[in-house]
């Protein structure tokens, strides 16, 4: 992982360094709060509450929240309205209140525009050693835990294309792969997806968007490690999501948004002897509100809030309790946009 | 034309340099290779040459034949009522230099039966040791003579020598003894010279067996129930303890313990079994547990398997015979 990091940040790097373009970057300091950090059920609170081991070290179940990211943009080609875009960001995310949480992630993105609203892109996004919780390493014991870490790598690509005056259509496929550290490899993933997102730009309103996403995982560990991989974690999923931007006739702010996220999975599981995910789904709904500021020019700072639940159906009840969570987020984002001009 | 060609060979270039390798685990997997459906439950087995000789439960016991692995056949079964016992028989162990088969119904005597005329006419002779027996070992002294030893429950260490006596044409019980135990024997192996006793909650006692002369050599409590022992060598074994887990001991010549590890503490191990450095653990309704063993003394885990209740396991061939409630299985260890 560490490897494609620094290919990644190497071609940004020499990117700099021809064409005769300006750079744009800008840098990002966010604080933010999550009030449940490792997505633990009503029962699960109750359980670590009595055995505080299942919580990995950590004090409490919520926890504050750092992160640093650095982004960028550089056109390094372009004819007429021909254009090669290449763009990359980075972050580094603390969650202070959890010793095991702390994460760098990344995008380096390739663009090919021939228009407004007219292009096509490669991204390859990576999220690296991402601590979700303490779970028991069910291959080697009953009851020793561990912790399970894992990483995405996620490659796509996206085609726009405007599809009248003020609307445009994205057309995506992707292939995420979340692979988890030893000991819990038997949760690896490959997941398939494809996506599709209108936007309709409104007159003295702001932008509408309708985005469905349709994805299968396959759990390709499924039965080559020891006991724990009998189980089949393969699932089918679908998501909407429409987010609302309202950026005109707003007091004081610049924009105002507000999303609604409803993912569903499906697990392929039905085994009998698997009630864990033998029949199981769930449904996650995600509420987002933003504010967003432009103190400056360059500055501009965001206020975001989440609330999230999940709602797990089961044929068994105890697997419902365990499954389903609720947390609510809070991101404070303080943005500064540079441009580097040397030419 | 040029221009699009070039960015898809850029795209398609990225995408393969972008993905990335599974993370590898450090366990065993297990390969099916047979699976030998007992009617009773397959509570021991013993592997001689192309013959596994079943202690099948309430089914008796049976002979197979395994010179095809994949497809072993049965040669013959003998019942509860053929065998003359009234519970199920819990062990099973064959000497193939006198031809002499003994098995044990569970907690009560060993009983004698001599395959000597044929594998397909096998003749019960008859039964030794007493009641309580939890497990035994025969050992063979010459071509007419044999000795058994016994952990009887209630007694502890039994042995009985068997002479053959070619003027009658039977076996005499010539020679026997007792040896009281500090606790109440559950488990039994023998190598060499050397004899160890599992004591239930009071761990083990080893024996020095000199010409039948047996002498206690050092007691060792453990915890847990121990409940089966493996001898790798005089000064090398392995103590099933239950839901103590499993101990991996060491005794130096002057009898001190050079180690004494504990593994799969929170694991119920009912038996052990080893091969080189492959360590099979019995862990009852939890299946299998597979473990390495280190040179430096140490035993790391190498997965669990769920094949079902699982009471015991031999290494034969590189192959693993794991006696199940559904049966014997005939695995494979992948490393």
């Amino acid at each position: 992982m560490t490897e494609h990091k620094h290919t990644i940040l190497i071609i940004f790097i020499l990117s700099l360094s021809f064409a005769g373009t300006p750079l744009e970057y800008a840098f990002q300091v966010t604080t933010g709060y999550d009030s449940n950090t490792m997505r633990l059920s009503q029962e699960e609170f109750r359980k670590a509450s009595l055995k505080p081991s299942l919580l990995g070290g950590s004090d409490t179940f919520d926890s504050f929240v750092y992160r640093f990211g650095l982004s960028g943009n550089k056109s390094i080609w372009n004819s007429k309205k021909k254009e090669l875009i290449l763009s990359v960001s980075i972050a580094l995310t603390d969650y202070i209140h959890n010793p095991n949480r702390k994460y760098d992630s990344g995008r380096f993105g390739v663009k090919y525009k021939w228009g407004p609203y007219k292009s096509i892109k490669y991204s390859i996004r990576y999220l690296d050693q991402f601590y979700l919780r303490h779970y028991v390493n069910r291959d080697i014991s009953n009851s020793i835990l561990a912790s399970s870490v894992f990483s995405d790598r996620d490659q796509s690509i996206k085609v726009t294309q405007k599809i009248s005056r003020r609307s445009w259509i994205n057309l995506s496929t992707g292939f995420l792969q979340r692979y988890f550290e030893d000991p819990f490899s038997e949760f690896d993933l490959d997941i398939y997806y494809i996506r599709g997102k209108v936007d309709k730009r409104i007159s003295k309103f702001g932008i509408v968007a309708f985005q469905l996403d349709m994805g299968m995982a396959d759990n390709i560990t499924y039965g080559k490690t020891a006991k724990a991989s009998i189980l089949d974690r393969s699932y089918w999923s679908t998501e909407w999501y429409v987010p609302v931007r309202i950026k005109y006739n707003i007091p004081i702010l610049n924009e105002i948004g507000f999303s609604a996220r409803r993912g569903e999975r499906i697990y392929v599981a039905e085994d009998p002897e698997d009630p864990l995910h033998s029949g199981r789904s769930h449904i996650d709904m995600k509420y987002d509100l933003w504010l967003k500021k432009n103190i400056t020019e360059d500055l501009n700072i965001v206020l975001t809030g989440r609330y999230r639940i999940r709602n797990t159906s089961s044929t068994y009840e105890w697997v419902e309790d365990l499954k389903s969570f609720q947390l609510f987020q809070l991101w404070f984002k303080v943005e500064w946009e540079m441009v580097y001009d040397d030419y | 034309m040029m221009i699009i060609r070039s960015i898809f060979t850029a795209l398609i270039s990225f995408f393969i340099l972008g993905c990335m390798e599974p993370n590898k685990e450090n366990l065993w997997n297990l390969d099916s290779v047979a699976h030998l459906k007992t009617e009773g439950y397959c509570r021991d087995v013993f592997i001689s040459g192309d013959s596994v000789f079943i202690a099948a439960g309430q089914a008796g016991i049976q002979l197979w034949d395994i010179s095809s692995i994949v497809s072993p056949k049965i040669i013959w079964d003998m019942t509860l009522t053929e065998i003359g016992a009234n519970k199920e028989i819990s062990q099973i162990e064959y000497e193939p230099s006198i031809k002499q088969l003994f098995i044990l119904e569970s907690n009560e005597r060993p009983i004698h039966i001599d395959l000597s005329r044929g594998d397909s006419s096998p003749i019960v002779l008859g039964q030794f040791s007493s009641e309580k027996t939890k497990e035994f070992r025969v050992i063979t002294n010459n071509s007419d003579s044999f000795t058994a030893f016994a952990a009887d429950n209630d007694d502890g260490l039994k042995w009985s020598r068997f002479d053959y006596d070619t003027t009658f044409g039977i076996w005499f019980n010539s020679a026997g003894g007792e040896i009281t135990s500090r606790g109440n024997p559950n488990g039994i192996d023998i190598y060499g010279s050397s004899l160890i006793l599992t004591l239930d909650q009071l761990g083990i006692e080893l024996y020095q067996n000199n010409l039948e002369i047996l002498s206690s050599r050092i007691h060792k409590d453990l915890d847990g129930n121990a409940r089966s022992v493996k001898m790798i060598s005089e000064q090398e074994f392995y103590i099933a303890c239950e839901d103590g887990g499993a101990y991996r001991l060491f005794l130096s010549n002057s009898l001190e313990w050079q180690y004494m590890v504990q593994f799969a503490k929170d694991l119920f191990v009912t038996h052990v079994s080893s091969n080189n450095d492959q360590i099979s653990l019995s862990c009852a309704s939890n299946g299998l547990a597979l473990y390495e063993s280190k040179q430096n003394g140490q035993v790391e885990e190498r997965g669990i398997h769920d094949i079902g209740y699982v009471y015991h396991t031999e290494f034969s061939n590189d192959y693993l015979f794991a006696a199940t409630r559904d049966g014997l299985q005939i695995l494979m260890i992948l490393e």
